[in-house]
């Protein structure tokens, strides 16, 4: 060792700056990132695991029996009635997996049924609502002054009295139906959204490259189109994400009312509500779709909650 | 201070006036007559429109209308021939107030309590359920929540009364039916809250100023997190209100939400329309107090005039 040399030694290798300021990490667009925080939480990863599982029950489930969700059948229906075994066979057994309605009606079919129209309510209403809510929004935001006081007051008066009084209202006043569900929710619910994406674009307005855009002589509408909206995917994203739950809640309260959706169309709501009537005697009937209603909103709810954590991880407690 | 209090007032006399209007056109664009049937001839229909002023163009009508709610006349109910709507209200407002602030209360203090705990206990096992009990709150419906601890605590297992709201066993089913969202809702906000100023500096002057525990937990902590919970107030009452429908519905409670119910099913519409600016005139003056006592609470509110994040 003794007769080596400092220079045999040591080996100068010199710097490579090009590798110095290279990147180790693999770079990530911010949606991969996003996807990346959303996909490490797992109790999200579960609820979408149950949202997917209600999804699919809610296609293929009424086809798995070979009752029909709208078929009545009271003449059996009484004759079971008449004897205490026969008033056991109505719940959940072979034939019916759920059990039957007073009605004679399969309840497994009825259940999947009406959670497929309300997860059409939740889905279109709040696809809508986000629509609306962002052209509101960005043109409040964007344009400012006047426009933005006259529709943000607008929004404030409206948003002063429980959106679902509104609903109500025009529930009366266009009778049940799926169609005037989705309008009625559709009509009110935007007020939220226009709100979050107004707030986003006026710090969003300000930025470097849309005063660039502006001096290339853009027009407003591509730049909201190509710059302000997709900057504001995060919250839009997350704030739709909430509005599913809330419109399928709203849809199934207007059921408990007796506004929701008219027969035979059917939804969970409607068919708690009707389960509350027969709870005394036919518990089976209420805790089956409040079971499914509880599910669906919960998986939805948290959902939304890893999608807001993944969106903005500062908000994270 | 005196702008900040003017302007709140026009926005709230401005929601009232819209409320009011969109209200009576809605009303007016039911389809429908109510005096239509075989019993009327068209005699008597005539005189029954011109006793109620339809016969009259809507514009009028209209100013008839808002002029009887200066008043405070709110039309007589269809349903119950001859009761006038105020009268309604002023005998079922008391069961609904007094249920409202049962359940506000109790929210207030589970929910406050919660929301503490899991802060201070801040992912540990407390932590936890409180977040369960929160997102089983906020995410399960009222009305199965309301109906489920009827079927199980007073059917399956009867240890409270079924229906009715006469004492305070009466009381108990409805009041934890109608605070759970709101117990949710606090907990989740004050656990956000808390968390905040546990980190702020004047906590840690508190601390190295050796004040003992409970003193800064009282007195600095829970007092500094309480004041925003002010601020979700408003919506919460909003809520409760409609929480209200459902849970004097099921527990038949004699209130105004149980009224509503019931005039939505029997179609009473001047019934409907009472109830309904009734309960926006309610909500816009809480939310216009609230709006005051925020601003004397917190200056930066009434400063700061347009709130543009």
């Amino acid at each position: 060792m003794a007769d080596l040399t400092k220079q045999e030694l040591y080996e100068h290798v010199g710097a490579d700056t090009v590798q110095a300021e290279r990147i180790a990490k693999p770079q990530l667009s911010y949606a991969r990132d996003v996807a990346r925080r959303f996909f490490s939480n797992r109790v999200a990863l579960i609820s979408i695991v149950v949202l997917a599982f209600i999804i699919v029950m809610s296609i293929i489930g009424p086809f798995m029996t070979s009752y029909d969700y709208r078929t009545t059948d009271v003449a059996s229906v009484a004759e079971k009635l008449a004897s205490e075994e026969g008033r056991a066979a109505l719940g959940p057994n072979s034939e019916h997996w759920f059990g039957v309605d007073t009605l004679g009606r399969d309840l497994w079919a009825r259940v999947w049924v009406g959670t497929r129209y309300s997860l059409l309510i939740g889905f279109a209403a709040a696809v809508v609502q986000a629509v609306i809510g962002v052209c509101v929004g960005c043109i409040s935001g964007y344009f400012g002054n006047m426009v933005d006081v006259v529709i943000m007051r607008a929004v404030d008066i409206m948003d002063s009295i429980p959106y679902l009084i509104y609903v109500i209202i025009i529930m009366i006043v266009l009778g049940s139906g799926f169609m005037p569900i989705l309008l009625a929710l559709t009509l009110t619910g935007w007020l939220s959204m226009a709100r979050l994406v107004r707030g986003q674009i006026l710090a969003l307005k300000n930025e470097d490259y849309i005063l660039a855009a502006r001096n290339l002589d853009t027009k407003p509408v591509s730049i909201m189109i190509r710059h302000l909206i997709p900057n504001c995917m995060g919250i839009i994203i997350v704030s739709l994400s909430m509005a599913i739950p809330n419109a399928i809640f709203s849809e199934a309260f207007l059921s408990f009312l007796g506004i929701g959706l008219s027969a035979p169309l059917t939804s969970l709501g409607q068919l708690i509500s009707t389960g509350i009537r027969e709870m005394r005697n036919y518990p089976y009937q209420l805790i089956i779709p409040s079971a499914v209603i509880s599910l669906l909103m919960l998986s939805l709810q948290l959902i939304g909650d890893g999608l807001r954590d993944a969106v903005d991880p500062k908000l994270r407690r | 201070m005196a702008k900040y209090i003017i302007k709140r007032l026009i926005i709230s006399l401005l929601t009232i006036f819209v409320l009011c209007t969109v209200v009576f056109f809605a009303i007016k664009l039911i389809p429908g007559d109510p005096f239509s049937g075989p019993e009327y001839t068209d005699e008597v229909r005539a005189e029954l429109n011109a006793l109620y002023g339809f016969d009259k163009p809507i514009v009028e009508q209209y100013f008839v209308y808002m002029g009887n709610l200066l008043r405070g006349e709110l039309g007589i109910s269809v349903y119950y021939r001859g009761k006038p709507v105020a009268d309604i209200i002023k005998s079922a407002f008391p069961q609904s107030f007094d249920l409202g602030i049962r359940a506000l209360l109790t929210a207030t203090f589970v929910g406050v309590g919660l929301g503490v705990l899991a802060a201070l206990n801040r992912n540990r096992t407390l932590d936890y359920l409180s977040i369960i009990i929160a997102i089983i709150g906020i995410s399960i419906p009222s009305f199965v929540v309301a109906s489920l601890l009827q079927y199980v605590f007073a059917i399956l297992f009867p240890i409270f009364p079924v229906a009715r709201y006469t004492s305070f066993k009466h009381t108990i089913l409805p009041t934890i039916a109608l605070a759970l969202p709101t117990i949710a809702r606090f907990s989740r906000f004050m656990r956000t809250s808390m968390l905040e100023v546990i980190d702020s500096d004047f906590v840690k002057t508190a601390r190295s100023k050796g004040l003992k525990k409970h003193q800064i937990l009282f007195s600095h902590e829970i007092r500094n997190s309480l004041l925003p919970l002010l601020s979700i107030l408003g919506p919460t009452t909003a809520s409760l209100l409609m929480g209200s429908f459902v849970v004097e519905s099921i527990f038949a409670v004699p209130g105004l939400g149980n009224y509503f119910v019931e005039s939505i099913n029997t179609q009473d519409y001047s019934l409907i329309m009472g109830l309904t600016i009734f309960y926006g005139i309610f909500l816009v003056t809480i939310n216009f107090v609230i709006d005051i006592l925020y601003g004397v609470v917190d200056p930066r509110v009434r400063l700061g005039g347009n709130h543009n994040g």
